[in-house]
């Protein structure tokens, strides 16, 4: 079985209670891994290595072409180990090789993206105040926010702790990672990656055990200046407020339950099959997910027909074989939540178009089949709260303000989609929308230079682009004033004056 | 929404009130993201406006958004607690090996 221990302040260890956790392969249902669990005294030491080496190490000081280039030798690392990576991802999360492997091509694109920010970012910059004398210069200076303690969810394992490390490091930060308890293996693969690096150690460190010690402690502790975490709303909540004590930095990023619309003029058999990917990739795991799709009442039966045809040609199978398009969901207790989701949606009166079981001929594995429900209402359970499994529902709308209505009556706002053929249509409808994200004509296109982030309770803060690397900055002032004479200073005759 | 507690759970509650000796205890209920509607029993933790009681387990007062109250209308729910080496959650039991999970009841 593989083994994984704890990455603090550059040095591989065991838990300093020597305790560690099998890690389980969702398609088997057997432990594949074994990993060192963290407790509260691992966390503070972990804070403790990330605090030395901003205030005393190299790291936050280094030129920008510097840090850039080690970020870049992590990206080499990732991509000369990825397909090995992504195959250990696979057996720890459930995802396809099909997503993972996708996952590292586009995690190594995303350090580059945050390396070449790194090194073009201006630090210093010089604003103009009319305000103040003439005789001044003012700037502002962009610095690292500090210690961050960042904490990331079982989806999209390797890539989210990309998305967190990328901006952290580009500019400066140094870090305590914590993975998700269920998929820690490929973080412990990225550290082995940064372990052959130049990155200075103590600037990341890994973890891993729960929410209540390791999480806590990162959230309270008088060392961390930024908290980040993706995940749910309840912790989200818990995490600012646990924040607050010490009054840290917070972003969070959130659940959705995202809208997809389809508009009578799209074209179906792209909407169709992008509404599909939009919910069912990943087994609907993903926190963006077009998990309600919106039909107008004259397309309805039309659409749903398409949908439930499409469907039926989706793969579930074994993660590891590239003909599977669907894997396993996490665990046996996501399974469990997801089929409660689906009881509960027949006992409120949808009906299933089709799906709600467990797939034919796989005895092992947390599969569900991708399940389409129609006759639902927006009030519905299975409408308002995020299944996180493979469940779309349909609901119909009378014309676009309906749609809209029916969008924004949630408390999340995170991702959606429009579909048409009529761009400026479309947009008006992308405006509309209280969400983070919207696309036409398509789904899940993240990109690391587009900000992504919440609405309402999906969140605090951006991800990626500008605005999520700023998210990972202080802003000071500096006022340089050139009045040379003490007599000519504004304050000089409020005080000395007549 | 009628919260009940299955005896495993209140002991499970009972052990968290020890080793959080002088805390005080509130369970709330997520709102339905990633973990749907899961129970969490938080230390010192504030509870909103948009938070009601809606029963308690021992001593310790059980709170739901308007959003969950709303979903569960006049249905009962039963709060259960599982045995569970390691969880992402911030609920205080985590830390004593547990997890409550919420199973669903019919109508009260």
């Amino acid at each position: 079985m593989q083994e994984y221990q704890l990455y603090i302040d550059g040095q591989f260890c065991a838990a300093a209670s020597g305790k560690s956790i099998d890690s389980i392969n969702p398609a088997t249902e057997a432990p594949w891994a074994r990993v060192a669990r963290a407790g509260r005294e691992d966390t503070q030491r972990a804070i403790k290595a990330a605090r030395k080496a901003f205030d005393d190490g190299p790291w936050p000081r280094m030129s920008q072409a510097d840090r850039a280039k080690i970020l870049n030798q992590i990206a080499d690392g990732l991509q000369a180990r990825a397909q090995e990576i992504a195959v250990v991802e696979t057996q720890d999360s459930g995802g396809t090789l099909r997503k993972t492997g996708g996952d590292l091509m586009m995690a190594n694109g995303q350090l580059r993206y945050f390396a070449e920010m790194a090194e073009k970012l201006p630090l210093l910059k010089e604003i103009e105040v009319p305000q103040f004398p003439a005789q001044s210069k003012n700037f502002i200076q962009r610095e690292p926010f500090g210690v961050c303690g960042q904490i990331i969810p079982w989806n999209f394992p390797l890539m989210m702790a990309v998305w967190k490390l990328g901006p952290a490091l580009a500019t400066g930060n140094t870090v305590v990672l914590k993975p998700a308890t269920d998929t820690p293996c490929s973080a412990f693969e990225l550290a082995k990656v940064i372990d052959q690096t130049e990155l200075p150690k103590g600037v990341v460190n890994i973890i891993h055990g729960s929410g209540a010690e390791c999480g806590e402690e990162l959230c309270t502790s008088p060392l961390i200046d930024k908290v980040a975490f993706t995940g749910s709303t309840a912790v989200g909540r818990r995490i600012m407020q646990l924040a607050s004590d010490t009054v840290k930095k917070v972003t969070l990023e959130l659940g959705g339950k995202s809208a997809n619309i389809i508009l009578d003029d799209a074209d179906l058999d792209m909407a169709v099959d992008g509404s599909l990917f939009g919910c069912f990739f990943h087994q609907g795991q993903a926190c963006e997910s077009g998990t309600r799709l919106l039909v107008s009442d004259a397309m309805h039966d039309k659409v749903v027909e398409r949908l439930v045809e499409r469907t039926k040609l989706i793969n579930c199978g074994d993660p590891l074989e590239l003909a599977s398009a669907q894997g396993p969901l996490i665990s046996a207790r996501q399974r469990e939540t997801v089929e409660g989701y689906i009881k509960a949606g027949v006992e409120e009166g949808a009906k299933i178009a089709i799906g709600g079981k467990r797939p034919a001929g796989l005895p092992k594995g947390y599969y569900v089949e991708p399940t389409i429900f129609t006759g639902v209402k927006n009030s519905m359970k299975i409408a308002q709260e995020e299944i996180f499994g493979p469940v779309l529902v349909v609901i119909r709308y009378k014309n676009i303000d309906d749609a809209i209505r029916i969008a924004n009556d949630s408390i999340y706002g995170l991702g959606g989609a429009v579909w048409s053929r009529d761009n400026d249509k479309a947009m008006e409808v992308a405006k509309r929308v209280r969400t983070g994200t919207m696309w036409v004509n398509e789904y899940h296109m993240l990109s690391a230079a587009a900000p992504f982030g919440g609405y309402k309770q999906s969140g605090i803060g951006r991800e990626f682009g500008l605005d999520g690397i700023l998210e990972y900055m202080q802003i000071k002032h500096i006022h340089l004033d050139q009045v040379g004479n003490r007599a000519g200073k504004f304050w000089y005759g409020a005080l000395f004056g007549a | 929404m009628d919260v009940r507690f299955t005896a495993a759970a209140l002991d499970v509650v009972r052990e968290v009130q020890a080793a959080r000796d002088g805390a005080l205890l509130v369970f709330v209920f997520g709102t339905g993201c990633c973990e749907g509607t899961a129970p969490h029993l938080f230390a010192n933790h504030h509870v909103g406006p948009t938070q009601q009681q809606v029963g308690h387990a021992a001593t310790v007062p059980v709170f739901a958004d308007a959003h969950v109250r709303q979903l569960y209308g006049n249905r009962t729910v039963v709060i259960d607690v599982e045995e569970d080496a390691l969880a992402d959650g911030f609920s205080a039991e985590i830390e004593l090996g547990y997890r409550f999970v919420m199973r669903a009841g019919g109508t009260a």
